[in-house]
């Protein structure tokens, strides 16, 4: 059904870049999302009475909204104005559907080095800019205060280790009743690889080669091989003491059923982005969760990392209509709207000072924790791989051989890797 | 009026709307593509004059003399077929007298930043040398009488006019008569309807040749004057909207049609200088004429078919001619539908499976059977096809349920009724919701029958969630939801049954094994044979369960046939390879269904002595 919407929502990017009567956006965003977007266009629409601004959103996942994207690139038929993901950049940006803002900035005053240089850097080609960066977000831990305390177990702190995480997650994981069945678990285990490669990083590890052509040395690697064998153990039988997460069904159930375990608070840790943070402030203001936010623990030894998530508004390359769309992205990612992303909890603002603004002001502490991870980020390989949607789904059978299938990873990882270099170009 | 006046009458009718709507549409269709080329044109003028024209020295505004000279120069470039005039803000450059742009026009203009047709000509904005303010406009006019003459139209309407005279004639007259003379009229209308199509396609054709000369020499005469781009054609852009600028030889100065990346293409050679050459490539207008080809024949054969009503109408016994009209008013509803939704669609299938489609790529390439020999080689192909006919082994199974329950219960009718009713729910309910009921049901911790199992002390199933029972558990639920169907089509083949059959056999002393066994389950052999065959096409196709119960998961243990279309079509995009899947899948089909025909359809031979 999501498949014929986004067909339908392809259609209506025909007619509204044939339309010529204004300027057309489109973004990602729920209903909540769209509305305070729509307030955000309003002072874009004082300065500009006669222009009409057809703003369109779809609630659709980042990697099927990047297909809508180029389907409509496919039949130029971009909206003026449109979102651009971390993981839609290669594809659009390297097919030469997006338009080099860089010059163009100048005349609307952005001047590039408010925004985040990491963030920055994901929508940069060479000397061009292909989109103006909105938000990002790292991926962080973030765990209920409630069954720390009543385990006894301190509040983590941002240099904990795998270690501390497993020790803490198996005390946490308890069958209160003697019924023979987990009643609370430690983690909430996500395959999708969106999610466990920043624990990969954090490990040490990567899927991919430094180039992002090869897989093979890498993804085989025994550090990778090895913090895949840790992160599978979470859900592992055999492993001593028994698992310490429950096991997701399929990647639409990895979301779902480990936020609404969490928000039972049956969950003690969970791997989450700045996406989570309106629910989770909702349940915590309710009282229903007493809440923290840690970074992702790496492997001793290893240095801190975690996966950075970003978006930001582009144009098309062929457009016309040039000033009206660079200066309603720009309006649409200056610093008060960057802000009130933030502070209504969709994303960390890609400007710099507005990011830091909302950290000060936040007294549960909850961005700065968002922040001091991101300072240790990186990019997402979405944002630099075309094929990344195949590297996932690879990477997703690879998770799930080896944690339903119980097959052994560093086999699996090795056969993974020899498919990825073939799907990469790195072999034929 | 006498009915062969009457008919003949008609049928002038008919002719007279079978030659004017195909002229008509091609009319339109020829002033369409004149104001497509006049918009492509005013844009690609545009384009120049922000390529050739230089700034001012404080801005990115045109100096104005170079302005001037430019625009005069071009009107006066030799082969350059448009008709065009520039405007500064609201003064014309080209033609001083001309009148001026109207200042509501460039208002809008100013505020679209966009090319439209003003009903008498093209407006194309004409923006600064940063493609950033809207400075002025290039107006531009369709060359209509450069247009090529319809000259196979009007040779094909002559040679209409004579034959359907000649037809029209012999209507109401001997049948031998009016049937030879409807054989030449109906292909001289073919004739005519072919002309035009004919007629139209050369038009959009010289429409793109002259599109594509015009921007040659554009793009010629820009690389003379700014000769930076010469070494830079990324920079002619502005000039080439909608075409593609790709390296190229030298060649003739028509212009050709070649297939690039399986897509044709219009092209023409662009010499810059002494051995640098360029291809402006563009998608030629005549690509999208072929659609009107049935419009144009199926117009023309109105003539030929009203005269062949006529006379059929004439000589035909009434009888015969009511049954006529009946068996076509019948038939006519479902070859319509079977044309447009199962014969087109596989036609279609069939063509996509041998390119390589995708919705993200505007190149459809040929590539034969490279689809279905990559979908062949794909492991997960396999798997999924082994985990389909695992999964259709619960329609025998179902089967056998059913026809046990039917039996049993055929001893009591109005029980009978009352089960069939309750186990037909199932059937006539949402898949999707009685599947996201069977997903919590089946729910690990929360699900009522691990609960069940909790409770009698057993370890609990992670039913969807362990690849070994996955399938299983999916086959459960369908079995279910067939079931009350099965038992209500079992019940009334049993009813079917004649009673003296199975009381002759109670005479002879027959078991109630052996009469079941003997009577009931041959004579409903066409019954089952039914609920067999339907069943595994249904258990083959299965996709709604499947994907909101599991997903394919876990680790592709659910993956069916079709869910693997699903991903391939919908997550990869590539269309190509998921028609070869379903073709594949067609032909399993119908191998399937066939052999099960074979094996199970014998007839049945009651010696009656």
């Amino acid at each position: 059904m999501k498949r014929m919407l986004v067909l339908c929502i392809a259609c209506w990017g025909c007619a509204a870049a044939d339309s010529g009567a204004g300027v057309a956006l489109l973004h990602r965003a729920d209903e909540a999302a769209a509305r305070l977007e729509d307030q955000l266009l309003a002072p874009y629409r004082a300065r500009h009475p006669g222009l009409e601004v057809a703003e369109r959103h779809v609630a659709l996942p980042a990697a099927e909204y990047r297909r809508l994207l180029l389907v409509a690139a496919a039949r130029e038929a971009l909206p003026d104005v449109f979102q651009l993901d971390d993981i839609g950049v290669p594809a659009v940006v390297d097919r030469g559907h997006a338009l080099d803002l860089a010059p163009s900035l100048g005349r609307v005053g952005v001047d590039l080095t408010r925004f985040d240089p990491t963030v920055l850097a994901m929508f940069r080609r060479g000397a061009g800019i292909y989109a103006l960066p909105r938000g990002f977000t790292p991926l962080v831990v973030v765990y209920n205060r409630d069954l720390l305390d009543r385990a006894g177990i301190a509040a983590p702190t941002g240099d904990w280790t795998w270690d501390d995480f497993g020790l803490a997650a198996r005390r946490l994981t308890r069958d209160e009743d003697g019924d023979g069945r987990i009643d609370h678990w430690g983690v909430v285990f996500d395959r999708r690889p969106a999610i466990w490669i920043a624990w990969i990083w954090a490990g040490g590890g990567d899927v991919l080669c430094a180039d992002g052509r090869r897989a093979s040395g890498c993804l085989d690697s025994p550090v990778t091989v090895a913090a895949i064998r840790w992160y599978a153990s979470w859900v592992a039988p055999g492993r001593a003491g028994g698992p310490v997460a429950p096991r997701a069904r399929d990647a639409r159930d990895s979301n779902a059923a480990g936020d609404g375990l969490f928000a039972a608070g049956r969950v003690a840790f969970m791997t989450v982005d700045h996406g989570a943070v309106p629910n989770l402030r909702a349940a915590a203001a309710a009282g229903r969760l007493r809440l923290g936010f840690v970074s992702i623990p790496r492997r001793a030894g290893a240095e801190p990392a975690t996966v950075l998530y970003a978006s930001g508004y582009a144009a098309p390359a062929n457009l016309l209509r040039r000033k009206a769309a660079v200066e309603l992205a720009a309006d649409l990612t200056d610093s008060v709207a960057d802000a009130t992303r933030g502070e209504a909890g969709i994303e960390l603002p890609a400007v710099t000072a507005a990011a830091a603004a909302l950290a000060a002001a936040d007294t549960l502490g909850w961005e700065a924790v968002f922040l001091r991870a991101a300072a240790r980020g990186r990019a997402t390989w979405g944002a630099r791989v075309a094929q990344w949607g195949e590297v996932e789904a690879a990477l997703t059978d690879l998770m799930d051989r080896v944690t339903v299938d119980g097959a052994d990873p560093a086999r699996s990882a090795r056969a993974t890797a020899r498919e990825l270099d073939r799907l990469l170009g790195a072999t034929r | 009026m006498t009915p062969v006046a009457r008919w003949r009458g008609g049928a002038l009718v008919a002719l007279a709307v079978g030659v004017a709507l195909p002229f008509g549409v091609a009319h339109e269709l020829r002033g369409r593509y004149q104001r497509a080329l006049a918009l492509q044109e005013a844009t690609a003028v545009a384009g120049y004059i922000a390529v050739v024209t230089p700034r001012t020295r404080t801005g990115a505004a045109y100096d104005l003399p170079p302005l001037l000279i430019r625009a005069r120069a071009l009107d006066q470039l030799p082969e350059f077929s448009g008709r065009f005039e520039v405007y500064h803000a609201t003064a014309p450059l080209v033609h001083a007298t001309a009148p001026p742009l109207p200042t509501a026009t460039l208002q809008r203009l100013r505020r679209e930043v966009a090319a439209h047709w003003t009903g008498r000509e093209a407006l194309a904005p004409l923006l600064d040398h940063d493609g950033w303010a809207v400075v002025g406009a290039v107006a531009a006019r369709p060359a209509g009488d450069e247009e090529p003459a319809p000259l196979w139209s009007v040779a094909a309407l002559l040679l209409l006019g004579i034959a359907a005279t000649q037809a029209l004639r012999t209507i109401g007259g001997p049948r031998h008569a009016w049937r030879a003379a409807l054989g030449p009229y109906g292909m001289v209308a073919a004739l005519y309807g072919a002309a035009v199509f004919a007629d139209l396609r050369s038009a959009a054709r010289a429409t793109t040749d002259r599109r594509l000369y015009d921007t040659r020499l554009l793009i010629q005469e820009a690389a003379a004057r700014v000769p930076e781009v010469r070494s830079a054609p990324g920079d002619l852009a502005p000039i080439a909207r909608g075409a593609q600028i790709v390296p190229g030889d030298s060649g003739s100065s028509a212009a050709w049609r070649r297939q690039a990346g399986g897509v044709t293409r219009a092209a023409v050679a662009v010499r810059f200088t002494s051995g640098r050459w360029v291809e402006l490539r563009v998608p030629p207008a005549e690509a999208g004429v072929i659609v009107w080809l049935p419009l144009t024949l199926g117009c023309a054969a109105l003539g030929p078919l009203a005269a062949l009503l006529a006379g059929w109408s004439l000589t035909a016994e009434p009888e015969w001619r009511r049954e006529t009209a009946a068996a076509w008013t019948f038939l006519a509803p479902s070859a319509l539908l079977l044309a447009a939704f199962s014969a087109i669609p596989l036609l279609l299938a069939l063509y996509v499976s041998v390119h390589g489609w995708s919705p993200i790529e505007t190149a459809r390439p040929f590539v034969g059977l490279a689809n279905y020999v990559h979908v062949v080689r794909d492991p997960l192909t396999w798997s999924a096809l082994g985990h389909t006919a695992v999964y259709a082994l619960y329609v025998p199974i179902a089967l056998a349920l059913a026809l046990g329950l039917a039996v049993t219960l055929g001893r009591h009718p109005r029980l009978t009724g009352f089960v069939s009713g309750v186990l037909l729910l199932p059937y006539v309910s949402s898949v999707v919701a009685l599947a996201l009921v069977w997903r919590w049901l089946y729910h690990p911790d929360l699900g009522v029958i691990n609960q069940l199992l909790t409770r009698a002390r057993l370890t609990p199933v992670d039913w969807l969630g362990n690849p070994k029972t996955a399938l299983a558990a999916l086959m459960v639920v369908a079995a279910w939801m067939q079931l009350g169907y099965q038992m209500t089509v079992f019940a009334a083949g049993l009813r079917a049954i004649p009673r003296v059959y199975l009381d002759a056999a109670r005479v002879d002393g027959a078991s109630a094994w052996q009469r079941f066994w003997r009577v009931t389950f041959p004579l409903l052999r066409p019954v089952t044979l039914f609920l067999l065959v339907t069943g595994m096409i249904g258990a083959c196709q299965v996709f709604a369960l499947v994907f909101v119960m599991t997903g394919g998961g876990p680790a592709h243990a659910t993956d069916v046939i079709v869910t693997r279309i699903y991903r391939t079509a919908w997550e990869l995009l590539q269309f190509g390879e998921a028609s070869a899947l379903a073709l594949l899948l067609c032909a399993l089909l119908l191998g399937a269904t066939w052999s099960q025909l074979k094996l199970l359809d014998r007839r049945v031979e009651y010696d009656e002595g």
